[in-house]
């Protein structure tokens, strides 16, 4: 079983987060235990972090992006 | 008056004597002066030629002199004058090329700084937009938009 964090913004529930374990277990390969942290500040999305790597898939890193290609 | 021939005699005899005497006594002499002062003149009038003479041929090398200093003095004041133009010019040309330089310099700065305050605006207009947007979004987000998150997540992802 690997041990993960998995961090998430409401609105979501515990379908959601079956959605994204599985979808990382089918990923990986491997069982994933998370530990789910909510942290509004990612205002969308989420991020997991899984054996020393980031998945992020939240509204702040996208703008961030985007930010990042004005500056450019 | 009965003239006697002795009488006549020695007054002939009176007259020699007293020519000879003058002869001697006022003759020669005057006659040495005379020659004496016509030689005197003489040299004097040679010894005046020659001085004229060396007085022209002076007055000519002076003369000569003055010409050559007169154009010696012209072309030294030519060059110094084309030397002084040139030196001008140089200066001109000089300060033109600083003159040119400095106003590209000044062009570029204005320009980049210009280019630095577009930037700077871009940025802040950036970062507005960006804060509106999570504004808008923290609002707005809904369960189906978190579900579709995920979605795209992993059907990128594989």
């Amino acid at each position: 079983m690997q041990q993960a964090i998995l961090k998430i913004a409401r609105p979501y529930d515990e379908e959601d987060i079956r959605a994204i374990t599985s979808g990382f277990e089918r990923l990986l390969g491997t069982n994933i235990d998370f530990k789910v942290i909510e942290d509004n500040s990612l205002i969308g999305g989420f991020s997991a972090f899984i054996d020393g790597k980031v998945y992020n898939s939240d509204i702040v890193s996208r703008l961030n992006e985007i930010r990042r290609s004005f500056f450019n | 008056m009965e003239l006697y021939p002795i009488d006549l005699v020695i007054h002939l005899i009176n007259i020699l004597i007293l020519f000879f005497v003058l002869k001697r006594l006022v003759y020669k002499p005057v006659v040495k002066f005379m020659r004496a002062r016509s030689e005197r003149i003489e040299n004097e009038m040679q010894t005046s030629e020659q001085a004229e003479k060396k007085a022209l041929a002076l007055e000519e090398q002076y003369n000569q002199r003055l010409a050559e200093c007169d154009d010696k003095a012209k072309q030294i004041i030519r060059e110094n004058t084309q030397r002084a133009n040139e030196t001008a010019e140089d200066i001109v040309d000089k300060a033109k090329n600083q003159a040119d330089l400095i106003i590209k310099e000044a062009h570029e700065k204005a320009e980049a700084e210009r280019i630095s305050k577009i930037e700077g605006m871009r940025d802040e207009i950036a970062e507005i937009a960006i804060d509106i947007a999570k504004q808008i979004l923290q609002r707005e987000i809904s369960p189906e938009d978190n579900k579709s998150i995920i979605n795209d997540f992993f059907r990128k992802a594989e």
